[in-house]
């Protein structure tokens, strides 16, 4: 039997590979990539940095999962540890353990796309039908309104009672149990991640996919050959390397691997790679109430508030919806320390968390970011450390439009929360809040929010190669492929050229959809 | 502490140097408000095994902090006082980590959300703290009634729909 997906079990040492077309990363970008390429009769071969996981591996144990399949342990984080930035590294990218809120990118986002970047193949129209072929793909549907858990039902029903606008949303599953454990890859099969749709779809074509193996370097020798230096990581610390050769090369590895692979291969087009970083700064409220919540069951962001979205005028402001609160999660972000915090987190089948997402970028010139990723060494003044070798980096600042929609979100998340019913409610500031009425939920304007003031997190990076006709100020075009290095392309998350607004898997999948159709495969 | 450690075994830890052990458990202690004797040995090797799987050179700065947090001179600036990390009272201790959390200079919350962040995630990794918090755990071969979440309008306890 030919074997096509090779693990460090299955692998036979060859010091060479040859495809058409090399495609690095295995998430949302890099699948739909494999997928639609390998139709066009193209031999394609994907290299995916974490382990080959199947439904058998996903044992719903937090210490088992996170450390398994995610970037960094889980542990990656901006320089000064200010915000997590939680990411899947594992056969299916993200995919394989984001909590499968499906939206497809906002009329207005897609309209400065084309008005201030110029991308006009990514008008509304065309990214609707491409949207609308990955959702069926997906099996993207509303969710059940008798399946909200409590914790959503509370933001629904809070929302409605204050006159929030507020949907049941959209997600990628069948059969869906609502187990809860969506962040560490689901037991039953039932989201439709890409290992169970574009990925067997391009498995059944014929492609060879390499797990465990880290694309290192990539060395650009022409338009029509490059050759990518890989490590497969064995058993026991040892690895094996080898190379592809390739005419087209597609780094498919992340918003934040992806900037860091082109540094260390000197594919920097004029410096912009990695600049631009958006990160959906997401922060959030615990209310109390009498009534059971179990924040850590059923289906999470099976509702939307959008109320805020547009907050701005601009196109920029803050939505809300509700985690899957696995128990590192709300220990590491309950604030406070001590008897008096352990003693209310035993409380935390009562708590219900809503969370604000903001949409970054709102500083008056989204053409400016506040955060890059790139390799460093040396002293590093935000976090006190030294190292002699590179080391990557990622800085983020949030601006202070942001952080004033980030503390609006705050404000009306508490004032949902008690319209619900919360004896009380508290912000993830250090300063401890108690918040037990309306009027008191301003208070969160006034706290001290800077770095590690106020509790962060992101798992929705993107930018760091984005899209656009300017080859000064941006890293691809339409097609995807490099301003200053033809043959190699970028499709992921980096290409996205301002924050989506919206959970982003599905215009990470239509861009990419996109992206092939207008190309030249 | 010396003699709750005479049952540590060694060959678990990877990533510990033997002098820092005890300042772990203190920090966890402090932040996490469980006492050390009932953290347990369970929860060390839990950090120890959580940290020995990040990158080499976030390694290298964890040992640095363990050293930095409970060194003398940061103790008579933050802590106010002349005795060691592990002599100090519960009570000083708690105050000195507080002034960490609530620095004005952002390099001090960075290594508090640091040793806070590690601290929760090996106790609530392990089975102690899950059923502290009363966490429904996995529900991998559990019998479910299907749909699991017709909650309606009064939730459903995750131990009602799930048999062992």
């Amino acid at each position: 039997m030919n074997v096509l997906l090779i693990t460090p079990e299955t692998y036979h040492p060859s010091s060479k590979v040859e495809a058409d077309v090399c495609i690095i990363g295995s998430g949302a970008g890099g699948s739909i990539a494999a997928a639609k390429i390998v139709k066009k009769g193209y031999s394609v071969v994907i290299l995916e940095k974490g382990p080959y996981v199947n439904q058998s591996d996903f044992t719903q144990r937090q210490k088992e999962i996170v450390p398994r399949l995610y970037e960094g342990s889980g542990a990656q984080a901006t320089d000064d540890l200010s915000m997590a930035i939680l990411q899947g590294s594992v056969y299916g990218g993200s995919t394989t353990v984001n909590w499968m809120t499906s939206l497809a990118t906002p009329d207005y986002v897609l309209d400065q796309w084309v008005n201030q970047f110029k991308l006009n193949e990514y008008d509304l129209g065309s990214m609707q039908r491409h949207s609308k072929e990955v959702s069926e793909r997906l099996k993207v549907h509303r969710v059940d309104e008798l399946s909200h858990n409590p914790q959503n039902l509370m933001l629904l029903k809070g929302s409605e009672k204050l006159g929030f606008h507020a949907y049941t949303s959209y997600n990628n599953s069948v059969n869906c149990i609502g187990c809860g454990h969506c962040g560490l890859g689901c037991t039953y099969n039932a989201k439709q991640d890409m290992r169970l749709t574009y990925l067997q779809d391009a498995l059944s074509q014929g492609i060879e996919i390499f797990t465990s193996t880290k694309a290192s370097k990539i060395k650009y020798k022409s338009s029509s050959k490059q050759v990518i230096h890989a490590v497969m990581t064995l058993e026991n610390d040892r690895f094996i390397t080898f190379e592809v050769h390739t005419e087209k090369t597609i780094v498919s590895a992340s918003a934040i691997a992806t900037p860091l692979l082109l540094q260390k291969s000197k594919l920097t087009a004029g410096g912009t790679v990695g600049k631009h970083l958006q990160l959906h700064p997401v922060s959030g409220v615990f209310g109390i109430f009498e009534d059971k919540m179990y924040p850590t069951s059923g289906i999470p962001q099976s509702v939307v508030v959008d109320e805020y979205l547009n907050m701005d005028g601009n196109g920029y402001g803050f939505w809300l919806e509700t985690p899957d609160l696995e128990p590192f999660l709300a220990g590491a972000y309950y604030p406070g320390m001590g008897i008096e915090r352990r003693e209310e987190l035993k409380q935390l089948n009562n708590m219900g968390v809503i969370i604000t997402l903001v949409r970054d970028g709102a500083n008056g010139k989204s053409t400016v970011s506040n955060g890059e990723v790139k390799w460093r060494r040396g002293f590093n003044l935000q976090n006190g450390s030294f190292s002699l070798g590179l080391v990557p980096s990622i800085r983020y600042k949030i601006s202070k439009p942001d952080l004033r929609h980030l503390l609006k979100g705050l404000e009306v998340s508490v004032k949902i929360a008690l319209a619900s019913g919360a004896k009380r409610v508290l912000t993830v500031h250090n300063q401890k809040t108690d918040i037990r009425n309306t009027v008191d939920a301003k208070i969160v304007h006034s706290l001290p929010s800077g770095p590690n003031q106020l509790g962060m997190f992101s798992a929705h990076p993107t930018g760091t190669s984005r899209m656009g006709m300017d080859t000064k100020s941006s890293v691809v075009d339409q097609t995807c492929e490099m301003h200053n290095y033809p043959g190699v392309f970028v499709m992921d998350g980096s290409i996205v050229p301002t924050a989506p607004g919206v959970n982003p898997m599905i215009t990470i999948l239509s861009m990419v959809s996109r992206a092939i159709e207008i190309g030249e495969w | 502490m010396k003699k709750f450690l005479e049952d540590l075994d060694r060959s678990q830890i990877k990533f510990f140097r033997k002098k820092e052990i005890p300042k772990a458990l203190l920090i966890g202690e402090t932040i996490l408000g469980v006492s050390f004797q009932e953290l347990g040995l369970e929860f060390i090797y839990e950090l120890d095994s959580y940290i020995d799987g990040l990158d080499s050179y976030l390694r290298k700065d964890i040992h640095t902090l363990y050293t930095f947090i409970s060194s003398r001179l940061m103790l008579i600036i933050k802590g106010h006082t002349h005795r060691s990390f592990d002599k100090m009272s519960k009570m000083k201790r708690d105050n000195y980590l507080r002034r960490w959390m609530e620095s004005r200079i952002s390099i001090f919350r960075t290594g508090f959300v640091t040793v806070k962040s590690l601290s929760s995630w090996a106790y609530y990794s392990l089975e102690q703290g899950e059923n502290e918090i009363e966490y429904p755990g996995v529900t991998i071969n559990r019998e479910h009634i299907t749909p699991t979440l017709l909650f309606g309008s009064q939730p459903l306890d995750p131990k009602d729909y799930l048999e062992e």
